[in-house]
């Protein structure tokens, strides 16, 4: 069983650098953190860097998780190499360009190219957004499935997430005692579908809701509240069609051996307690 | 000074009480209680009624409660003090109301403010038509044409505390609650809203998508007042009346200690989210 700690950052290509970066600083309000040829970092909460566009294809994207030690990252190589992954191991300027110690690079059975990763780094500097969004940190992603039967077994057995609850097929799935880290979504190719931060409460959703209209950001859901996780939340469009989403109160399980997942629908009322409804694609093109 | 029980009810006039009643219960969720030929009365909780909407010409009122009939006649001494006329309610007027006595007095924006003992009580819980989360009758809203004399007339005579100042709109309490009355600076004169207490944010943003899904149009919202702290969306019923859900505003004693604050004169101030309104009296003179 790999064991993963946490999301810890994604990696978005793109051909509109400058324009990725005004986004993600005006926007979103995240803070540039360092800056590469290419490659813009930028910072969330304590992390060094939770988020990198670099130009680049907008398909090239890649979700990274922390592992304990060393150890367990070669541990997991072999096993992923066991089942069949073609797994690369990071050089030293790869590392370099992720503030990371070590990593390996895979794609996931879908096709996502996942990344774990060992003592990402840390900084002593907190976050200081360029707007007040109010953000705590990057929290978690919806990774796109082409299987969710199959990606599930992927995430839930040889990885060790656990299934808090399902809309329709779609499960979200807990590492840690956050509700979800990772959420996987039925769609017909790969991709991440969806990158969540965390922001300090309902003011901070409902001031970004007028906020980012005002700026003619098309938001694609919300404000809303889900009735899995029980976090309100925003999602909107940003760079190359990504989308984002804020949300707080996350609910966090800490009774892990009583929790049972439970089974909601793929329609509106799965996805929002206060009626909004989602104009998301792979929020829309449900199974059941 | 008198101390008012509570704000009891708030009376429009309209024209079609069937539009009003599909509004009032179907739309917003009020439950429909007494009606004839020329009132329909709704509950939102143990009053018998809190919106009376009237076709019988007998005018647009707000009504205070006072708890004892000597409370009654200092408030007419009071208002008669100020030099302002007072009228009883008679026997068919308070029937109509619910009421076992009251008086009258109109303020100088023309709304009749109607003090009362012994409002009816209803033993049976409100239970409206769907589950909008409706926990009480909160607040009443005024346009003022001329705010100063509105503004003397609430806390003069009737001794209303002020509870802030938003530019020259003043929010004016009676108990525990921010506010009660709210005063608002206008070209018209008249009743401007009332607003619904709901059980919490839930109602208030799922009342919000509601509202919508009924193509009731929202005036404001949702948005959260920083005077009071309220959280509010409102609509605006067929027959003119601003109706709002709000929750989370401010309560307690605290409040009259620390006094009223002025909140400047700007949109911002009547919402700290930045949610668009084109209610001229939310704007202020700032942008």
């Amino acid at each position: 069983m790999i064991e993963l700690n946490d999301v810890v950052y994604c990696r978005l290509g793109t051909t509109d650098l400058a324009g990725a970066e005004w986004y993600a600083t005006n926007i979103l309000g995240l803070e540039v953190s360092d800056r590469r040829r290419g490659a813009v970092y930028f910072k969330s909460d304590s992390r060094a860097h939770t988020l990198c566009y670099f130009e680049g294809d907008p398909e090239d994207q890649a979700t990274a998780f922390e592992l304990g030690r060393k150890e367990d990252l070669h541990a997991a190589g072999a096993a992923l190499e066991a089942l069949g992954h073609r797994v690369h191991y990071g050089s030293r300027a790869e590392c370099e360009q992720r503030f990371v110690r070590e990593f390996i690079r895979f794609n996931d059975p879908t096709g996502n190219t996942i990344e774990f990763v060992v003592r990402p780094e840390a900084t002593g500097q907190r976050y200081h957004g360029t707007r007040d969004a109010g953000i705590t940190g990057f929290s978690h992603v919806g990774l796109c499935t082409t299987d969710a039967e199959r990606d599930e077994l992927f995430w839930t057995t040889v990885c060790n997430a656990r299934v808090s609850d399902r809309i329709g097929d779609a499960p979200l799935m807990r590492l840690g005692t956050i509700h979800h880290s990772i959420a996987l979504f039925p769609f017909h190719k790969a991709g991440i579908q969806h990158i969540n931060h965390q922001v300090g409460g309902t003011d901070d959703i409902q001031r970004s809701f007028n906020f980012v209209q005002d700026n003619q950001v098309n938001v694609t859901f919300g404000p809303g509240r889900h009735p899995t996780s029980s976090a309100e939340f925003l999602y909107f469009t940003g760079p190359e069609g990504m989308t984002f989403e804020y949300s707080t109160g996350v609910r966090e399980i800490h009774d892990e051996p009583l929790w049972r997942d439970r089974q909601f629908h793929f329609a509106p009322k799965g996805f929002c307690h206060w009626g909004a409804a989602p104009r998301i694609a792979a929020f829309e093109d449900g199974s059941i | 000074m008198t101390e008012f029980r509570d704000l009891r009810y708030v009376r429009v006039e309209v024209e079609d009480l069937d539009a009003a009643t599909h509004f009032s219960a179907d739309v917003f969720g009020l439950q429909p209680a007494d009606r004839d030929g020329a009132r329909a009365m709704f509950r939102s909780d143990e009053r018998n009624y809190a919106l009376c909407c009237s076709s019988a010409g007998d005018g647009e009122a707000v009504a205070l409660t006072v708890g004892s009939l000597a409370a009654l006649e200092d408030v007419r001494a009071r208002l008669e003090g100020e030099g302002i006329a007072v009228s009883d309610l008679d026997k068919d007027q308070a029937v109509a109301r619910q009421v076992k006595a009251g008086i009258a007095a109109s303020a100088p924006n023309g709304v009749a403010v109607e003090i009362v003992w012994r409002p009816m009580t209803s033993g049976w819980r409100y239970h409206g038509p769907r589950d909008a989360g409706i926990c009480s009758f909160q607040s009443v809203s005024m346009a003022c044409a001329d705010i100063a004399a509105n503004e003397r007339f609430w806390t003069g005579a009737l001794g209303l505390r002020i509870a802030d100042w938003a530019g020259d709109a003043v929010f004016l309490a009676l108990d525990d609650a921010h506010h009660r009355i709210a005063l608002y600076p206008s070209s018209k004169d008249g009743l401007l809203g009332a607003t619904w207490a709901v059980e919490d944010k839930n109602f208030v943003m799922g009342g919000w998508y509601a509202l919508k899904a009924r193509q009731a149009p929202i005036v404001a919202g949702p948005g959260r007042q920083p005077t009071s702290g309220a959280m509010f969306v409102t609509t605006r019923a067929p027959f003119g009346l601003l109706m709002s859900y709000v929750c989370e505003m401010e309560e307690g004693p605290e409040l009259a200690e620390r006094g009223p604050r002025q909140f400047a004169d700007a949109a911002a101030s009547h919402c700290a989210w930045g949610s668009p309104t084109d209610q001229a009296e939310f704007l202020g003179e700032r942008t």
